[in-house]
């Protein structure tokens, strides 16, 4: 049953009632069930519409019939039956003007109970910039009614309280809300429009785009521009974009979330969402680009009758001096564009589901806050008869318009009018036997979860091993995370589990060889990097989900993409040895795929010699370094970090691995006597293993011993099929380990 | 072992240097060499107009080593039996047609031996596994593609060195057919290693790069600073100069069966020189140059050897 329609036709019989003396109902954050008195009238369906209008300084218009309205579904115009102002305010704080107007034009209702929900996207706020628009935000509650009801939601990670009169209580939980940006650590200096116009520029083949793009090169990487800087460049590009469609729609996730709890609250709401913006991209083929789900969540705003006012604190006028882009463009047009293409989806956001959005570039938000409680002091109910071929149960364009000059309608831009079959208290019914004005709403109409999201989550539930054998299987899995991502979670109540499914999923697609498919896992991965978050340090929870990203990361010999995760985890969870040693692992598989600038074999060095410091990882992060110093010829640094002190491995594993590695240091040093007994030590560590004995027989040869060799040849092309070589897994990393590793991850979100 | 018996393998064919017809030895011999004389065989296939010229004698050849001009002391032209390894990469890049035009290639390539030549069959994707040995019946290679699937990431030059480092056969010679798509991503043994190798063993490696980019980095983990990263492209052509092979690139819906007979037909259209070193150090590295007194006659030999 659609609760929204219920609660609007409970509101138009109220009205249709004129029950002018109607006392303030309080709303629970359930929607308890509040009966005002109330007549239904008969023999005409109607169905509420509520719109706010406003002259051009934001204060609501009075006195406006059903003739100053014009109503059109699906284009279509219908009947206005009603108009009647809701107001908010108690009747003797109306001034004399308001008090004529609204006692020659239809009734009004006053004193109105409003919902009021704070939502604030923490991750586009730096610490400092949140704290003045916080006071701001706290200003705001000190001056709405008492009887107002607010709701906070801090976003991703921050506090969220249900709607409650207790506005101390909800001020000083704002008081405790941090911005959190998270900038990504780039070596580049890209603004946000740069990001957008050079990941579409990269996909195309246009003059313009590749004149702009050479243009970027230049400036970033010299004239001449070398090969490799060009390379990271566009792979910069690529990752920023990947990383801000994440972090996008881990907030509009959250916020379409909340959305549908307030879908649960009868009637008008209000959304105040505090953003500094959200990168995304305004051109075709740019990135990140998330107005699909952008658009959804706008119409889920509009669905669930709140009016959004969107304050957009737009700092990019003053971001333009940061360090990330303090070498890059920075004249006034590309200032104004940033600031486009970060405030785009809030703008869409806010137009889709009806409500305003607010640009401030000076202040606090002051002015917008003020412009806010007023616009929504007051808002008409209109009565509106739909047509016969509205009435199918889905969801329809409606537009209002007003004859009144100078006015701006604020209103909702879907409806969907239930079959005539259907809910009997979805419609208000002339002559209708007197029913209850506002019932105990319904459970909030959840989103579907498609067939196959819900088929794979029974399996990921009922059998592992199946659930990932068919998802490696799937044709679609772009498809599939679309779905997931645009559904409703299978598991609601259980967000760990939903988390672990979506890594499965994540990382199912990035091996994919579907280029789509490893794009829409690189967005759900990156999604799923800011859920899982704690608000402050990172759990247990949080930490192997973590370490199981970058397990898997690391198997995918994928250093672009897994650097983009692997730096944020290590920040998450710097007591994780692991994490350290695949921060080490994954860099160097960046240097050998010669992505990375000069400075790279230092970091390299250094972030072994971090994950040295962690008892569990000292002898791997030793054996490890000593192998990427031999690859840059650092011999006695390697040899010297082999035999630094420190307590030898008890895993075989890593055993081997420290004697091959050892071999491999002393024979490139032309100690081939001591290269050959090292791998004999680690044939004897490891018997069989195809590595040692391939090295010892290349050594051999070259000593011209040919007929050692030709027997470790003949011992290697007859090894049992079975035999294990720990080298073959060495570039894996901890991939060697995942499956073990996520059947924990996967205990732990039971 | 002795320094001479450590001599390296380019020698080891060099026993059945004056025998017309060769003996079919089944035992391998890792330290061949004629007693008293330190011949070095020279495989070296002679081409006008990419036709083989044949006839040719010794006194048409000119044969240097390390730049000084050597008495050439017999010659010999499809008289001797031949050994072939065939090396197949059947990691995760190999899928199930390939797979079957695999097999059918091997079945054909065996019937297009002599009755004395042998053919053995190793397959690798991280691990090296001999499928059959020489003297393994047909049927034996055929049951052993039946157990072969595509998986796993491939050691090509670790098994290249140890196809390389299996004994050679005295009085046969040994071509080491590849066929993989060139990009190694799970050997210890690295390019320069490899090479090394080549040059102290015997056999020739001809190379079937099936779905190769030449431009594509041979391995990515075989990077060394200063150094651009060797191409698949650059690495085998000098795998193949070392060996005196030939790489041969196939595109798809090629027939991989006409091209193992090819490479097969290239090798034994190859004559074989020998001489004893002189007036040369004999310790260390020798570059060889062949050269034939014809016009528009090009020669293809390995480009030298090592000697211990």
């Amino acid at each position: 049953m659609n609760n929204r329609l219920t609660t609007l036709v409970a509101m138009v019989s109220a009205i249709a009632a004129l029950s002018a003396e109607a006392p303030a109902q309080t709303q629970s954050p359930q929607g308890a069930a509040q009966k005002p008195p109330t007549t239904f009238r008969s023999g005409l369906d109607v169905i509420a519409v509520d719109v706010q209008v406003i002259d051009r300084e934001g204060a609501p218009i009075t006195g406006l019939g059903p003739d100053k309205f014009e109503v059109t579904i699906n284009g279509r115009r219908r009947r206005v039956v009603s108009a009647n102002l809701i107001e908010s305010r108690r009747s003797t704080t109306l001034t004399p003007a308001e008090r004529a107007a609204a006692s020659s034009g239809p009734p009004v209702i006053p004193n109105m109970v409003r919902v009021v929900f704070i939502a604030i996207d923490c991750l586009s706020f730096d610490a400092s910039a949140s704290r003045h628009v916080i006071a701001t935000a706290r200003d705001f509650i000190d001056k709405l009614p008492v009887t107002d009801e607010i709701g906070l939601f801090a976003y991703p990670y921050g506090p969220k309280l249900n709607p409650t009169t207790d506005h101390a209580a909800v001020s000083r939980a704002l008081a405790t809300v941090l911005g959190q940006r998270d900038v990504p650590s780039n070596q580049f200096h890209l603004r946000p429009s740069e990001i957008v116009d050079l990941s579409a520029a990269a996909s195309s083949t246009a003059p313009r785009e590749a004149t702009l793009l050479e243009s970027v090169v230049r400036r970033e990487c010299g004239n001449p521009p070398e090969d490799v800087c060009r390379q990271r460049l566009m792979l910069e590009i690529t990752g920023t974009a990947l990383y801000y469609e994440g972090q996008g729609n881990a907030g509009l996730g959250m916020l379409r979330s909340l959305l549908e709890q307030i879908n649960v609250i009868s009637g008008r709401k209000t959304l105040v969402l505090i953003s500094a913006g959200m990168m995304a991209s305004d051109i075709p083929g740019g990135r990140p680009d998330i107005s699909e789900l952008g658009m959804q969540v706008g119409k889920e705003a509009a669905r669930s009758n709140t009016s959004v006012y969107t304050l957009y604190l737009d700092t990019s006028s003053i971001d333009r001096f940061n360090a990330e882009t303090r070498t890059g463009d920075k004249n006034l047009q590309s200032v104004a564009r940033d600031s486009d293409v970060l405030g785009r989806w809030l703008d869409q956001f806010s137009g889709a589901a009806g409500g305003a959005l607010f640009k401030v570039q000076v202040g606090a938000g002051e002015y917008a806050f003020d412009r806010v409680l007023s616009e929504i002091s007051a808002y008409y109910l209109l009565g509106v008869e739909p047509a016969e071929e509205d009435r199918d149960g889905r969801t329809h364009q409606i537009k209002v318009k007003t004859t009144q000059k100078n006015a701006t309608i604020r209103g909702r831009r879907w409806v969907m009018v239930p079959k005539r079959d259907g809910a009997p208290t979805e419609v208000a019914s002339e002559g209708a036997s007197s029913e209850p004005a506002r019932t105990s709403p319904a459970a909030p109409p959840r989103r579907v979860v498609p067939a196959n999201v819900q088929a794979f989550a029974d399996l990921f539930d009922r059998d592992a091993e199946t659930f990932q054998r068919q998802l490696a299987a799937t044709q679609d899995l772009a498809g599939l995370i679309r779905d997931f991502r645009s559904s409703d979670n299978p598991w609601p109540n259980a967000p760990r589990r939903t988390a672990v499914f979506a890594l499965e999923l994540s990382i199912a697609a990035l091996r994919s060889s579907n280029g789509y498919a490893r794009d829409e896992g690189g967005r759900l991965l990156a999604e799923y990097s800011v859920r899982v978050r704690q608000p402050e340090a990172a759990d247990p929870f949080e930490c192997a989900w973590l370490w199981t990203e970058v397990a898997a990361l690391q198997g995918m010999f994928m250093a672009d993409t897994a650097m983009l995760f692997v730096p944020r985890a290590v920040e998450r969870c710097p007591a994780s040895g692991r994490l350290h040693l695949a921060h080490a692992l994954v860099s160097e598989q960046q240097w050998l795929r010669g992505t990375v600038g000069a400075d790279a074999e230092a970091q390299i060095v250094e972030r072994y010699q971090q994950a040295i410091k962690f008892p569990d990882t000292a002898a791997e992060a030793r054996m490890r370094g000593a192998w990427f110093l031999l690859r840059t010829r650092k011999l006695d640094e390697a040899l010297a970090l082999l035999d630094a002190p420190g307590a030898p491995s008890s895993d075989a594993y890593v055993q081997y691995l420290t004697h091959l590695v050892r071999g491999q240091v002393l024979r490139a040093r032309g100690q081939s006597d001591e290269a050959a007994k090292a791998y004999r030590t680690a044939l004897a560590t490891w018997p069989g293993a195809q590595s040692a004995q391939v090295a010892l027989m290349t050594l051999l040869l070259n000593r011209g011993d040919r007929q050692e060799a030709a027997s470790l040849a003949e011992a290697a092309e007859t090894a049992p099929p079975n035999q294990f070589d720990p080298w073959w897994t060495y570039w894996l990393g901890d991939y060697r380990v995942y499956p073990a590793i996520l059947a924990k991850l996967r205990e732990m979100a039971q | 072992m002795s320094g001479n018996a450590a001599f390296l393998a380019v020698i080891g064919a060099a026993l059945m240097v004056g025998q017309s017809t060769a003996p079919a030895p089944q035992q391998p011999s890792a330290t061949t060499f004629r007693s008293g004389a330190d011949v070095v065989s020279v495989e070296a296939a002679v081409r006008r107009e990419k036709r083989p010229i044949t006839g040719l004698k010794i006194g048409d050849f000119e044969l240097l080593d390390n730049g000084v001009s050597q008495e050439i002391t017999d010659i010999s032209y499809e008289r001797l039996p031949i050994d072939v390894t065939v090396v197949l990469d059947v990691s995760a890049s190999v899928t199930g047609p390939v797979l079957d035009q695999l097999r059918q290639s091997v079945r054909q390539l065996k019937s297009d031996l002599g009755p004395k030549d042998r053919l053995k069959l190793v397959a690798f994707n991280m691990q090296v596994r001999r499928l059959a040995d020489f003297e393994a019946p047909a049927s034996a290679t055929d049951a052993a593609f039946a157990s072969l699937s595509g998986h796993g990431s491939s050691a090509i030059f670790d098994s290249l060195a140890v196809a390389l480092a299996t004994p050679a056969f005295q009085g046969r010679r040994h071509l080491i057919v590849l066929f993989s798509d060139g990009q190694d991503s799970s050997s210890i043994t690295d390019p320069e290693t490899l090479f090394d190798v080549a040059r102290r063993t015997t056999p020739t490696v001809n190379i079937v790069l099936a779905s190769a980019v030449p431009e594509h980095i041979a391995s990515p983990f075989a990077r060394s600073p200063g150094r651009p990263p060797i191409t698949i492209g650059r690495l085998y052509d000098q795998l193949a100069r070392e060996t005196g092979g030939i790489v041969v690139t196939t595109s798809p819906g090629e027939s991989l069966a006409s091209t193992f007979r090819r490479v097969l037909a290239d090798f034994r259209s190859s004559y074989v020189l020998y001489f004893t070193p002189k007036n040369v150090d004999r310790t260390g590295p020798h570059t060889l140059q062949v050269r034939v007194k014809q016009d528009g006659a090009e020669v293809r030999a390995r480009s030298g050897y090592v000697w211990r």
